[in-house]
């Protein structure tokens, strides 16, 4: 599964950094592998909103640095499992 | 202006003191030469190729006798003209003063001092007697009048011992002390000093912009002197020394704890200010924005010419010394200058670098669109997320830089390491105007980076908010403008598309001030610059003092530590007596600057032709494709080797004042 962080500027302000961090820990933590086709980009062009930009799969979300955790449990890994 | 009354220089000699002072608008005279501190007037300079005295009832005799005094104490000892000649002509200066010999030994003296200047195997001694010798050969009358007379003029000395690498290098490292050291195997003092100026030796080792090799003398035998080279292998070699050595214990004046101080900024200008703030026994908090120490020199320079390992190690120095780092706090998000105060911050040193990239100002140019960055954004993105946190970043198949700085050739080369097939550099004048290093655009073109030149930018183009290409109109270049460089015009209808997946536009920085709100006391000047008092790096709030990138623009690290060195010892001085002390040798510099119209370089004594010993690099076709380092450290027998070339070209230089 495709997962895209935005790491531009309006992003990395928001605590791109941090979503990064979570993400891959917990991916770690849950041994996704392959599976979990994560990377960074510049600009997903949802800079309008507050949060973070991140695609999974086709869909981007904007998503705030204190829910990454909740983020990837609810959105990202039963996306990646489904697809696994 | 300061006008000459007599003296020689370069074997020229200058002599108005018959004529009145409207007669003399020709003769040689000095900008700045008025007057050494506040109210206290210079009387006469004395320096390697001669003297010059503003005043014509200087005591000559007197000034002389100091210099000689002075270098006769800088001799190092290891060869006899210098050793023994020296301290027999201070010896004889000495009588003359106090009237215990007379005319008779001027012979003597001539004789001596044109031993000492031809037989001597440094700068210093080939120079400490040419202004003797000038005085005796030209107007030894002036020491005649003066036999015996010892004090009866009312003038001091200062003196100051530099060498043309010193004087190049911002922060004034004492580069023939410390490859002294490496000639003699004592490597853990070549560091030290090195040490007593900056924190981060092994960093400066790698990046370092080299102006003490541009103001090399040995240029005009063979090649300057690797001097970068050499610091590095030391640097490298005592490794331990940055690592084990530095603790708190070694800190021996502390200061009161409630005289806390603030560093806004671990990059190379705050870790420098925090460094020496700690020496001298402050205690010390550095707010950091981001999460890894080392500023620029951890985000805009790359992986492969400054390892991640090597400047976290240097950075570490401040909390092995007992200082602490404060990682994630940005300024006007999670505190302000006023909160710093309140919470019993004495002074706070501002290094927050200038870290805007500067656009291209063309259509289509939009921060927003995918595929468009800036070059100090692009580097900081790849170092931080790609090298340190190791997250894969897509930049696509072609990625084009604008710009012929070092900025715009780390973008394209570290693109290129990011398994980009093609990398093409953009720039509107020719290879030879290219401001980049000379070896860093060789080591693009090795590695297969496509070069433009006379090209520049017309318009980004893009579908969909995506990037697609860049298009690019011919440059010609025009006649050179008021600093000699040439114009360049564009060549109407010459308009051609470059496809690009990402463009990075590297063509300057400026700073981002939006941290500021405007009420907190700091002026902005109208370069977006932060405004410093430039005698003592402090802004126009009081306690608040500011270095580096934030206040010059955009430049090297070695400005930037020489910077924060600077600060730090001016608020030392503020916090101790609440005003910056004047200092000698801050303005003794600035005096030789002054000189540097007159001051033309060249080789007296014959040298042996001894080439340069050049660090090896990484084979071209492997290294395009990762992030090792791509310079190759040199071995001890070639340390010696380099150290042996340099040529110590000590100067001693001496101002006569009033008091």
């Amino acid at each position: 599964m495709e997962v895209r962080v935005c790491i531009g500027e309006f992003c990395h302000l928001q605590g791109a950094e941090i979503i990064t961090r979570v993400f891959m820990e917990l991916a770690e933590k849950e041994k996704l592998g392959d599976d979990f086709d994560f990377k960074g980009v510049f600009c997903l062009g949802a800079c309008q909103e507050e949060g973070v930009s991140v695609r999974v799969g086709n869909k981007v979300h904007k998503v705030d640095r204190e829910h990454a955790e909740e983020f990837f449990r609810s959105v990202v890994l039963p996306a990646v499992k489904a697809r696994a | 202006m300061s006008v000459v009354r007599y003296g020689v220089w370069d074997r020229k000699v200058v002599d108005t003191r018959t004529l009145q002072y409207f007669e003399v608008e020709e003769t040689p005279g000095f900008e700045h030469f008025e007057e050494f501190d506040p109210g206290n007037r210079i009387r006469a300079f004395f320096g390697g190729k001669g003297f010059f005295s503003f005043d014509r009832d200087v005591d000559l005799l007197d000034g002389i006798r100091k210099y000689v005094a002075r270098a006769a104490s800088e001799s190092c000892g290891k060869c006899t003209p210098c050793r023994v000649g020296l301290p027999i002509l201070k010896q004889k200066l000495d009588e003359l003063a106090e009237g215990r010999a007379g005319e008779e030994s001027f012979g003597l003296m001539r004789t001596l001092a044109e031993q000492v200047r031809d037989t001597s195997l440094c700068g210093l001694g080939q120079t400490a007697t040419v202004a003797l010798l000038e005085i005796l050969n030209h107007f030894p009358d002036e020491l005649v009048r003066r036999i015996g007379k010892q004090g009866e003029e009312r003038q001091s000395s200062t003196s100051y011992v530099t060498a043309p690498c010193i004087e190049a290098c911002p922060a004034k490292v004492e580069v023939p002390e410390y490859i002294d050291y490496i000639k003699k195997g004592e490597f853990a003092h070549s560091v030290g000093v090195i040490l007593r100026k900056y924190p981060m030796a092994a960093t400066c080792g790698r990046v370092c912009v080299r102006f003490c090799e541009m103001a090399c003398r040995r240029t005009m035998v063979d090649g300057a002197v690797g001097i970068k080279i050499l610091k590095r292998f030391v640097a490298d070699k005592e490794r331990y020394v940055t690592d084990k050595w530095f603790s708190p214990d070694l800190i021996k004046a502390k200061k009161p704890p409630q005289l806390k101080v603030a560093v806004i900024g671990a990059g190379p200008a705050g870790i420098s200010a925090a460094y020496h703030l700690l020496l001298r026994g402050y205690q010390v908090d550095v707010l950091e924005a981001m999460t890894e120490g080392g500023g620029m020199a951890a985000v805009g320079i790359p992986e492969y010419r400054l390892p991640k390992g090597v400047l976290k190690l240097e950075v570490s120095i401040i909390t092995s010394l007992g200082g602490r780092i404060l990682y994630n706090k940005r300024m006007g998000h999670d505190y302000t200058l006023d909160d710093l105060f309140k919470q019993g911050y004495k002074a706070v040193f501002l290094g927050i670098g200038a870290q805007k990239g500067k656009a291209l100002e063309v259509p289509g140019e939009d921060r927003s669109v995918q595929g468009y960055l800036t070059g100090v954004r692009f580097l900081l993105y790849i170092n931080h997320y790609y090298i340190t946190m190791g997250l894969p970043v897509e930049l696509g198949k072609r990625v084009v830089v604008v710009g012929g700085g070092n900025v715009a050739m780390d973008c394209a080369r570290s693109a290129l390491r990011m398994g980009v097939e093609e990398v093409h550099l953009v720039y509107r004048r020719t290879r030879d105007e290219m401001p980049a290093a000379a070896d860093e655009i060789e080591a693009a073109e090795e590695e297969g980076i496509k070069f433009h030149f006379l090209s520049h930018p017309t318009r980004v183009v893009t579908e969909n908010g995506k990037v697609t290409g860049i298009e690019l109109i011919k440059m010609k270049l025009g006649e050179p403008d008021a600093k000699g460089r040439k114009t360049v015009l564009p060549e109407e209808g010459t308009n051609w598309l470059l496809p690009a997946d990402f463009v990075v536009v590297a063509i300057g920085q400026a700073v981002d001030n939006r941290f500021l709100k405007g009420d907190e006391g700091i002026k902005i000047n109208r370069y977006g610059l932060i405004e410093i008092d430039p005698n003592t790096q402090m802004t126009t709030r009081k306690g608040v003092f500011a270095g580096g990138d934030a206040v010059s623009g955009p430049a090297t690290l070695i400005e930037g530590m020489s910077q924060g060195e600077k600060a730090a010892q001016a608020m030392d001085d503020y916090l101790d007596n609440g005003w910056v002390r004047f200092n000698p040798k801050n303005r003794m510099s600035q005096l030789l600057e002054q000189m540097k119209k007159i001051d033309t370089v060249g080789i007296r004594a014959p040298v042996y032709s001894q080439y340069r010993v050049t660090a090896t690099e990484l084979d071209p076709e492997v290294r395009k494709r990762i992030f090792e380092e791509v310079e190759r450290p040199i071995t001890q027998e070639d340390a010696y080797r380099e150290a042996n070339r340099c040529m110590r070209c000590y100067r001693v230089y001496s101002v006569v004042t009033e008091r």
